[in-house]
């Protein structure tokens, strides 16, 4: 319980990509460890959270799986301007997930603020008989872009603990270069009670509730 | 002033000849839609605006819609665009309660609302700081939501940046835009979860938490109220939102919500307001707890985590001090109740920490007007004319004289709760004490050694030292419920004539019995009567049955009866030990048959659990040694009372009112108990479950023969029913279970198939290359033995060889000899040939 005080900043993420690439399953291997083979479509958004260590700093993820359906592309619209990171997922058996991306890049570049860390993923790296897209060319494309990239597999669980805390150490950085506000919420990250310097909460506040959960 | 003249000249027509009311009307929209400069468009609009109560038929959607284009193209213009705002929300606004003006405002509502754009421009002008124009934008979204909640909520959707301008009018320093805003987002997210999902993503919980503080929590106006009706709309029904809450670590934060210390000028914390309630505060509050049950509800996936962090801050001890220790209003009370119920719901760390809990209560003792006689009358047996007496004598049951408005003492919370409950404070109302039965009811819910402790209290708690100067008498759970089961009798005495009082006793009563054979039995072995002072002993069973009868004779109220009934039942239910110490009296047979016998005028209700009583008296009659045995009870109900107006008299029950209206929460409305009248409470919910669940089983038990032995041992055949279903459920448990164990064995045995079969691959492998070496090694070695054997040979041979050569050599050499001896002899011979011969001659 304690715990869930002692963190330096909350970082939100969202996920977004095609329908059934796999976004709540990596949502799921990141926050509990485990994979679900056949998970129920997402309705709209579901919220999932965990705790990263960067740079020795305790940072807690606040993630908002979104529906991969276009039915729902007007409600998650409405979660890129508050996230700091976004994951864009794309599944590398299926090439129509990868075209797509153009369209989810450009929404995001439309909706999201400016300095939101994109980490492009494709997942099912576990599916190599069935590869559609190759790594090079999903390498390439982010490039492109300016996007991060990493190939991860939700089943295995290959490189999804590594894709979310790449993202959050590239936010880490760019929080200490001053890209980020960290005083306005609406750009997805708020500055933890035991954050020392630069607070602006008051600090007895935090240990009067904290104590009470010792 | 060019518009006045134009707006003047447009009323009046081009000729000044008189116009109708819609000729105008349209004219003015063709100007507003057609003139190409902004002054004739604003003009247009104000003289619209000035006409819009009177002809807002004739403006009609067309005239809404010219009006969204307006907002559209001249949204830069801030008179133009607070008029159009002020026109729409008037034409939007039903001009009265009719039918048909509903009807038209929902119609220009539709007009407004068909393109999704409309409500996207208006949204977008929220980034307009100019209060006007905030403020109508923020009206006529309130007016928009009332008309077609779906529809607005719809077109809030399309607009990704929607929310999170809705969302900054929460910070606006104007508090009339900022509490407008507030209701706005209310009516928003009343039903859509979509929203619901994405105003908490807009920190949402944070920022009100924020403005709860600011305000000063509960101590705070309407608005606090507002904010914590918003928190509560976003987390009902909506577990992404309450694990968002949870992980954000708000549960934390609720504690401070019932803080109301405000810090004075001098810095000193302000206490003195604390047991001050405003009707604002107690509403406040109310909202608070309402926000705790709204976490807490019962089979939530996410309550049980909630209950435990509840825990942990702190909660349930506040819950417990606004319940027993404050002086809150009683609405208040019965809400900290209800929230008490649900936080301990089914776990058992929880109800644990309420029955260590002890306070201080906050009602004053109750004053005893007339001192008790501890009678010591011994108690008739044979007669229905057991008093107070049955209960108290031999148990030194007067309460004793006590002073009113002194301090309390300490005492077991849960000892508080029973009080209430059974009404042994006369201020309380049935609402606050029907919550008290409910949190009972979830301190005892499938916590078997809580009922066992509790039946165990019927015993009276020693008194105290007689040294210490407490007036009060120590009191147990179980000696108030003894008290309450004969409370309405007092009536002569009191002037009482309160049946909740035993009512209430005997549902709680129940709960610490159901289902419970040792708690059953411990109240089985409570007697009164003090042998010692020649009184014959009267079972605690005996006792509940005698003061039935006095109500049934008594024309008491029938709640009175119902709940004894109710109470024997359950005692009774499948424990044929209870039902022989119920049944050893022959009196109480003699008047269960009386009471359902078809000539008897009694209320159907009593008749009907009467007949239900009776029914398991049979069902589970199954001592030995019993003195009325099933032989004897099967004829009476086939004769005496009849099969058909059996089963009539439990039909009749299970389809009275006030049966079906029991539910799962036991609620007394303020407004069922006002005018001193009784609450329409008949029934406790789990007892109508518990009817519903067994009458069938125990009516056509009836036809089974008493002869027929027991189907189980220790149990009876309805039993064995429900028995059987839940064994079935069990097996189906099992079989679930076994299967998962027999796929995880198979998937282990396929791994360990696996695993043996590579292990066994290797092992050969090795072996193989093992036997290889070996074999290569043997043959190294052999070769190596069969090299050594030929250079032995060899040496042997060489030797071999040596020997023979020496021996050849020694034969060379003897043979040499032998020539030499041979030719030594030759020449000897030859010697000796002449000498033969020079013999000869000379012979």
């Amino acid at each position: 319980m304690s715990s869930s005080f002692n963190y330096d900043y909350i970082i939100k993420y969202i996920i977004i990509g095609d329908t059934g690439v796999g976004k709540s399953c990596l949502l799921l291997q990141f926050t509990d460890k485990r994979f679900q083979p056949a998970h129920d479509l997402t309705i709209g958004v579901e919220f999932g959270a965990r705790f990263v260590s960067v740079a020795g700093k305790q940072i807690k993820l606040q993630i908002w799986d979104t529906a991969g359906q276009e039915s729902f592309r007007s409600i998650t619209r409405s979660y890129y301007r508050g996230a700091a990171g976004a994951l864009l997922v794309y599944d590398i058996t299926r090439r129509d997930t990868f075209k797509h991306l153009t369209t989810w890049l450009e929404d995001a570049r439309q909706h999201a603020n400016a300095n939101t860390t994109i980490m492009l993923i494709g997942n099912k790296s576990d599916l190599e008989s069935k590869r559609a897209v190759s790594y090079e060319e999903g390498e390439a494309f982010a490039k492109a872009n300016g996007l991060f990239f990493m190939e991860t597999s939700a089943k295995t669980s290959a490189n999804v603990e590594e894709a979310f805390v790449e993202t959050a150490t590239n936010i880490y950085e760019k929080i200490q270069s001053g890209i980020f506000d960290i005083h306005n919420e609406a750009h997805g990250i708020k500055i933890g009670p035991m954050h020392t310097g630069g607070s602006s909460l008051p600090t007895g506040a935090s240990n009067g509730s904290g104590a009470c959960c010792q | 002033m060019n518009f006045f003249a134009s707006g003047l000249n447009t009323l009046r027509g081009q000729k000044g000849q008189h116009q109708t009311g819609s000729e105008t009307i349209d004219k003015l929209c063709d100007r507003i839609e057609h003139a190409t400069l902004l002054e004739d468009r604003r003009a247009s609009v104000l003289a619209l605006k000035s006409c819009s109560r009177e002809h807002r038929r004739d403006i009609g959607a067309r005239g809404a819609k010219v009006l969204c284009k307006v907002l559209h193209q001249d949204n830069a213009d801030i008179d133009i665009t607070k008029a159009v705002l002020e026109t729409l929300t008037v034409l939007c606004q039903p001009e009265s309660d009719g039918e048909e003006a509903q009807d038209f405002a929902l119609d220009i509502t539709k007009a407004v609302l068909e393109d999704a754009s409309n409500v996207a421009v208006l949204l977008d002008m929220l980034e307009e700081y100019d209060f006007y124009v905030r403020f109508h934008v923020v009206s006529l979204l309130a007016t928009l939501v009332l008309s077609n909640t779906d529809r607005l909520q719809e077109c809030i959707l399309t607009s990704p940046m929607g929310i999170s301008k809705l969302m900054a009018l929460l910070d606006d320093r104007r508090e009339i835009i900022r509490n407008e805003g507030l209701l706005l987002l209310i009516s928003l997210t009343e039903s859509n979860a979509d929203l619901q999902k994405i105003v908490a993503f807009e920190n949402a919980f944070e920022r009100l938490l924020a403005i709860i503080d600011e305000e000063g929590a509960i101590s705070g106006g309407i608005i606090v109220q507002d904010c914590l009706q918003l928190v509560q709309n976003l987390l009902r029904y909506n577990v992404s939102n309450q694990n968002y809450f949870r992980e954000t670590s708000c549960i934390q934060r609720i504690p401070a919500l019932f803080n109301e210390e405000i810090m004075d000028d001098n810095g000193k914390y302000d206490t003195s307001m604390k047991d001050v309630w405003s009707d604002q505060k107690g509403n406040n509050m109310i909202m608070v707890l309402e926000l705790v049950r709204v976490l807490v509800v019962p089979d939530h996936s996410n309550s049980s985590a909630n209950q435990k962090s509840m825990h942990q801050c702190g909660i349930l001890q506040l819950l417990i001090d606004v319940s027993l220790t404050s002086n809150a209003p009683q609405r208040v009370k019965a809400s900290a109740f209800y929230a008490l119920a649900e936080l301990i719901r089914l776990n058992k760390v929880n109800q644990d920490a309420l029955s260590k809990a002890v306070i201080i209560p906050a009602h004053p003792p109750v004053f005893i007007s007339e001192a008790h006689n501890s009678s010591l009358t011994p108690p008739s047996r044979s007669s229905a004319q057991l008093s107070r007496s049955s209960f108290q004598s031999g148990r030194n049951s007067a309460i004793g004289e006590q002073r009113p408005f002194e301090q309390r003492e300490r005492c077991p919370a849960i000892v508080e709760v029973v009080a209430i409950a059974v009404g042994k404070y006369p201020g309380c109302t049935y609402s606050v004490r029907a919550a008290a039965t409910c949190l009972f009811q979830t301190f005892v819910l499938e916590n078997p050694d809580t009922q066992m402790v509790l039946a165990t209290t019927l015993n009276p708690p020693p008194d105290d030292n007689p040294n210490t100067p407490s007036n009060e008498k120590p009191q147990s759970p179980g000696t108030l419920l003894l008290e309450a089961l004969q409370g309405w009798q007092e009536d002569d005495e009191t002037g009482s004539t309160d049946p909740y009082n035993s009512w209430f006793a005997t549902v709680l009563f129940s709960h610490i019995l159901q289902n419970n054979p040792r708690a059953k039995a411990i109240a089985l072995a409570i007697t009164f009567g003090d042998e010692e002072n020649g009184e014959d002993p009267v079972s605690l069973i005996h006792a509940i049955a005698a003061a039935l009868m006095v109500a049934v004779k008594g024309q008491s109220d029938v709640r009175v009866s119902l709940g004894y009934l109710a109470l024997l039942s359950v005692w009774c239910y499948d424990s044929p030990k209870s039902i022989k110490d119920f049944l050893s009296e022959g009196v109480h047979l003699q008047f269960l048959i009386e009471l359902i016998s078809p000539s008897s005028k009694e209320d159907p209700m009593v008749q009907g659990l009467a007949a239900f009583l009776l029914g398991i008296c049979y069902e589970y009659n199954w001592e030995q040694d019993a003195l009325i045995t099933r032989a004897t009870i099967q004829p009476i109900i086939l004769s005496r009372i009849g099969l058909d107006h059996f089963a009539a008299c439990i039909t009749r029950v299970r389809e009275s009112k006030p049966f079906k209206a029991a539910v799962p929460f036991m609620v007394v409305l303020p407004s069922e108990e006002s005018g001193g009248r009784l609450p329409e409470l008949y029934f406790d919910y789990s007892f109508v479950e518990f009817l519903k669940r067994t009458f069938e089983s125990t009516q056509k038990s009836i036809m089974v023969s008493p002869n027929k032995s027991r189907p189980l041992a220790g149990l009876s055949a309805s039993d064995q029913a429900e028995t059987e279903s839940q064994m079935a459920s069990m097996q189906a448990k099992i079989a679930a279970q076994d299967s998962e164990a027999a796929n995880l064995k198979t998937s282990h045995e396929a791994e360990l198939a696996s695993l043996q079969a590579r292990h066994e691959a290797e092992v050969a492998d090795l072996r193989s290359k093992l036997d290889d070496a070996h074999r290569m090694l043997s043959q190294q070695a052999q070769e190596r033995w069969e090299h050594e054997n030929v250079r032995r040979e060899l040496e042997e041979l060489k030797e071999q060889g040596r020997v023979r050569q020496e021996r050849q050599d020694a034969l060379e050499k003897e043979h040499e000899d032998l020539l030499i001896c041979l030719a030594e002899q030759d020449e000897e011979l030859s010697g000796l040939k002449e000498h033969i011969l020079a013999l000869g001659i000379s012979k």
